[in-house]
């Protein structure tokens, strides 16, 4: 029997619309999942492939960290409740071995594959911002008088008055073996002539006086201390005058989204160095503390003078092997200014056990927390990087 | 028998109604995949490069609530096994360093073990393992 069927009928749609409408909640249920879940894993995935670029640029200029060369962790906060007007950093300074993009290296004329520049990474606490920049790597060739060099920004940065050139070679400790003290062969030839050079900037802003950092170089003293010593200024502050600035300039954001970052490292002892946002029992601020080596089974505890109010540490350095520099005076500690922008007190001299070289890093570490603007996702990463321990090829003979 | 049909009868819109919400399913299954894809290559790259960095820190700078502790106690006069567990990066790790007595004629070294594992969580998979030998100075 034939019937023809031109519509469905009222009870049919009723249910065909229900049982659609029951599968579209469920569709949409699921398509609300994965979509949340989505954006989760992509926010992940963006904030781990971030960390990692963070964490191999950090890696090349901290685990190439010249250990006989000065180096300076801050961290400062002036609490002004105006995201706009606060100036809040952790600030680390060093100097790293560079390989030459060209394949030459100026300060050793291509006859060692490494060189040497000041690298700072700061993090802007008020704007999440993580930034660093470097000095070009050719800043540091001296050459005879008849043959001045002049740097990228057209000064002329050093000649010498008898004829000589020289080299400022990298030689950071060899192993972990060994001390920093064990070889300073390099460094005899020509302090005594740089008299009479001119325009020569050496990033030495230490509190040690410059006879006790040369003492090891006997009468050679003076010539170091005329020359690094530009008109008007002085060693009693950290300030660098001419790197200083060159820095600055060469400062890049290289990443804006950091919500919390902090810095430091382990010296030979075992004792550590942080600079943040750290609470040491009263509250979190931004200070530098220094733990004492740790014992059984936990981080030592902070030393005396940096419960709350060091935000500078400075390790010495004269680009020189660290047995020039006074024991004494191997780390200072400072106080905030008022202003933020450099330290007014120096608040302790840590001799820190019986060897110099003891509050150098071997082992640098690194912190900080991303968050991704789509999803809302925050990540803590926290990276630790060895010291290089390589010593680069011996200079070449003196012309 | 000759049937007129002009629509259909409600089983087989039951029926496409079906097999679109297994399509939609399938598609939906196939993004999940791929995202846990994803997720994993993350997961392994991260857990390597935080398995290499722990290698030579045994106290990397965590938040407090990162759970990380020492299991048992290091000593660096007797022969030690220290094993560390906790989580770093966003993944569980477990670091075991194993070392002898000092050797003064190695200018008071010790040369320690350590392996890291590092886990998708406390009871996950394991993404990632590093070992290496490191100098511990006695100093």
């Amino acid at each position: 029997m034939s019937h023809p069927r031109h519509a469905f009928t009222l009870i049919e749609i009723l249910v065909a619309t229900a049982i659609g409408m029951l599968l579209v909640s469920l569709a949409w249920a699921g398509f609300s999942q994965v979509q949340q879940v989505t954006k989760r894993n992509a926010g992940l995935v963006r904030l781990h492939s971030e960390a990692a670029a963070i964490q191999q640029a950090l890696g090349e200029d901290l685990g190439s960290l010249m250990q006989t060369c000065q180096i300076r962790l801050r961290a400062f906060d002036d609490g002004v409740a105006d995201p706009a007007l606060r100036k809040a950093w952790v600030e680390f300074t060093a100097m790293r071995l560079v390989h030459d993009r060209k394949g030459v290296n100026t300060v050793t004329q291509g006859q060692a594959p490494t060189d040497q520049a000041w690298f700072r990474w700061r993090w802007d606490a008020a704007r999440g911002t993580l930034s660093r920049g470097i000095t070009p790597e050719d800043r540091f060739w001296c050459e005879p008088s008849d043959n001045p060099l002049y740097d990228k920004n057209g000064r002329q940065y050093g000649k010498m008055a008898d004829g000589h050139a020289w080299w400022l070679v990298a030689h950071p400790r060899r192993d972990r073996l060994r001390d920093l003290n064990d070889d300073d062969g390099r460094w005899q030839p020509v302090f005594a002539n740089l008299v009479s050079a001119q325009g020569w900037r050496v990033w030495d802003d230490t509190q040690a006086s410059v006879s006790a950092k040369l003492g090891a170089q006997g009468s050679q003293a003076t010539g170091l201390a005329a020359e690094a010593l530009p008109a008007g200024s002085s060693y009693a502050q950290p300030r660098t005058p001419g790197d200083e600035a060159v820095l600055q300039q060469a400062m890049g954001v290289v990443h804006r989204s950091i919500t919390d970052f902090r810095l430091g490292w382990v010296d030979r002892r075992a004792a550590s160095v942080e600079a943040g946002s750290i609470d040491t029992g009263s509250g979190a601020a931004f200070r530098v503390v220094r733990r004492a080596p740790y014992t059984s089974s936990a981080v030592g505890a902070v030393e005396t003078g940096f419960s709350s109010v060091v935000n500078t540490l400075l390790v010495d350095g004269a680009w020189l092997d660290a047995r020039v520099v006074a024991a004494a005076n191997t780390m200072t500690t400072y106080v905030a200014a008022a202003d933020g922008t450099d330290n007014t007190a120096t608040i302790a001299h840590l001799a820190n056990g019986s060897t110099a070289q003891s509050v150098r890093p071997v082992l640098m570490r690194v912190a900080f927390t991303l968050v991704d603007a789509d999803s809302g996702v925050a990540q803590d990463f926290s990276y630790s990087f060895p010291v290089a321990a390589l010593l680069p090829p011996p200079p070449p003979a003196k012309p | 028998m000759k049937r007129n049909r002009t629509g259909m009868t409600l089983i087989e819109v039951l029926a496409m109604l079906l097999l679109i919400s297994l399509g939609l399913a399938s598609v939906i299954g196939l993004v999940m995949w791929g995202q846990r894809l994803a997720a994993e290559a993350m997961a392994r790259h991260t857990a390597m490069s935080t398995a290499r960095s722990l290698l030579y820190d045994a106290h990397p700078l965590l938040r407090d609530d990162s759970g990380w502790i020492n299991v048992e106690s290091y000593s660096l006069s007797l022969p030690t096994r220290v094993t560390q567990t906790g989580f770093c990066n966003g993944y569980f790790v477990e670091r075991i360093e194993e070392a002898a007595v000092i050797d003064a004629a190695l200018d008071n070294v010790v040369r320690a073990q350590v392996q890291v594992r590092v886990f998708s969580g406390e009871s996950g998979k394991l993404l990632s393992t590093a070992q290496a030998t490191i100098l511990r100075s006695g100093e």
